[in-house]
């Protein structure tokens, strides 16, 4: 989980003095009535052992107090902004592109970096929704399609693991013109003097 | 007749008259009166024989025996005499509370109990506990002494913050006679009633301990956070109510009662727990009557 910070110092401290605040107060305002009764001597005997865990049980016993508590602390939470960094897809058109050169065969990360690709190709295979488009392309100096645009989650599943490393160079731009080329192929053709280059 | 009223309905009155003050232990009175004592004395009530010796009363001896055997014996007669009843009533300011107030609830309970005492020819003494001179009631005998007995009892004044165990002992010292003794008390004595109840024990009387208390202390309508202000002594004690510490007074009520209950029993002294709502007529002619102070 990531904490995106929003405050600066001086302002989280305030905010960490409203907590407390709210608990002085509850203690500062607890003004008792005063009342007549005939001896105390009874009542002193009965709070004789109470002393000791009094405080706790006078909070036990005050959920106004707690849920101040809970409301401040939600407060704080959302000022926080917690929140996962991951991948999510957007759109419903698709092009995965996955390089299998040599370099992928590297096995700096466990297995390996093209067991790594797939597998995250393979995750946002997982969240494509039903109706949304995607290809596969393969690459490495040459891009070839593995798989061209479909709906079948099973096939691409199946066209992704079938990916095998070669021992070829990379070639980033020969993907990329492929895979504009295929993904959208007016912008494609725009793009093209530029991209080349 | 308000004072009498107040204290004494007619109708508890003629109950009360069919009763009378039982003691435990015979005890010597100073005059005569309707009870029946060990001492031999003048009665109708006849006890023994003796021999005659040179120098008794002529007038008691049995004419008849000495007419059939010719020797001079001497009727001896049971002794009646009378018994001596005090009530003592702690006027405490812890006493003013309840309604009626249980002073109140001592002063009828005392009424009817002196008034039992007054119908048998007994020596009725109602004191207030407190510094000597001032409380010393009269000391009555008689049916016609009820008056006096009422007015005495209506000018007792709650307030009188003297500990149990020093007034009693002053007491004491004041009236060293046998007798019933009744102690009408709250026993809510932050120095503890148990010195108090040893002076008695040595005073070898018929004790009673009647125990009175209100039902505002026996279930207490308290709310929120209180501060509760002792009214004898202005002690403070801070209690936030909720009912675990209700359920916790409750326990140490019921214990302290206990307790005090035990400690009497076990010096042979009568105790009775009495709240202001049981009717003073109830509590003598049904619960006193089974502990055996009334009959």
């Amino acid at each position: 989980m990531n904490i995106l910070n929003t405050l600066v110092a001086w302002q989280w401290a305030t905010l960490a003095a409203v907590p407390a605040a709210i608990i002085l107060l509850y203690f500062l305002k607890l003004k008792r009535q005063p009342q007549r009764v005939p001896s105390t001597y009874l009542w002193s005997r009965t709070i004789e052992d109470l002393h000791v865990n009094s405080i706790w049980r006078r909070l036990r016993r005050n959920l106004l107090l707690f849920l101040q508590l809970l409301l401040i602390l939600l407060i704080v939470l959302s000022l926080m902004r917690p929140g996962w960094r991951g991948v999510e897809l957007m759109c419903n058109r698709f092009v995965f592109l996955i390089d299998h050169s040599a370099s992928m065969c590297a096995t700096d990360e466990s297995p390996n970096r093209l067991e790594n690709a797939k597998q995250s190709a393979l995750q946002c295979v997982k969240q494509m929704k039903t109706g949304d488009v995607a290809m596969v392309i393969s690459f490495s100096d040459t891009a070839q399609i593995v798989q061209t645009f479909t709906q079948q989650r099973r096939l691409l599943r199946q066209r992704i693991n079938d990916i095998r490393p070669t021992n070829r160079p990379t070639d980033l731009h020969e993907a990329l013109k492929a895979a504009a080329g295929l993904a959208n192929p007016n912008y494609t053709r725009l793009q093209d003097n530029q991209a080349v280059d | 007749m308000d004072t009498t009223t107040e204290l004494l309905s007619p109708q508890l009155l003629a109950r009360l008259e069919r009763l009378e003050l039982v003691s435990r232990k015979v005890f010597r009175g100073r005059l005569k009166g309707e009870r029946r004592s060990h001492r031999k004395g003048q009665s109708v009530e006849f006890a023994d024989y003796r021999n005659y010796v040179a120098g008794d009363d002529l007038r008691f001896l049995d004419w008849n025996l000495y007419a059939r055997l010719d020797k001079l014996f001497l009727r001896l007669f049971l002794e009646e005499e009378d018994l001596h009843f005090y009530a003592l009533i702690d006027a405490s300011t812890s006493m003013d509370f309840g309604t009626p107030t249980k002073l109140q609830h001592a002063k009828q309970l005392a009424a009817a109990l002196g008034f039992i005492g007054l119908v048998r020819a007994d020596r009725v003494k109602i004191e207030v506990l407190g510094d000597s001179a001032r409380n010393s009631g009269p000391a009555l005998r008689g049916r016609r002494s009820l008056r006096r007995m009422l007015d005495h009892l209506g000018s007792i004044e709650p307030g009188q913050d003297v500990p149990l165990a020093e007034s009693v002992r002053n007491f004491c010292l004041r009236n060293s006679g046998k007798g019933i003794l009744v102690l009408l008390t709250d026993l809510l004595d932050k120095s503890g009633y148990e010195a108090a109840i040893r002076v008695l024990r040595a005073q070898r009387m018929d004790v009673y301990v009647i125990q009175i208390l209100s039902p505002e202390e026996k279930n207490p309508d308290l709310q929120g956070d209180l501060k509760l202000v002792d009214s004898e002594d202005g002690d403070i004690a801070e209690i936030t109510v909720s009912r675990p510490l209700l359920d916790r007074y409750q326990k140490t009520l019921a214990a302290f009662v206990q307790g005090a209950r035990d400690y009497c029993t076990r010096r042979g002294i009568g105790f009775m727990a009495t709240s202001t709502d049981v009717p003073v007529e109830q509590l003598v002619t049904k619960y006193l009557r089974e502990r055996g102070l009334v009959r």
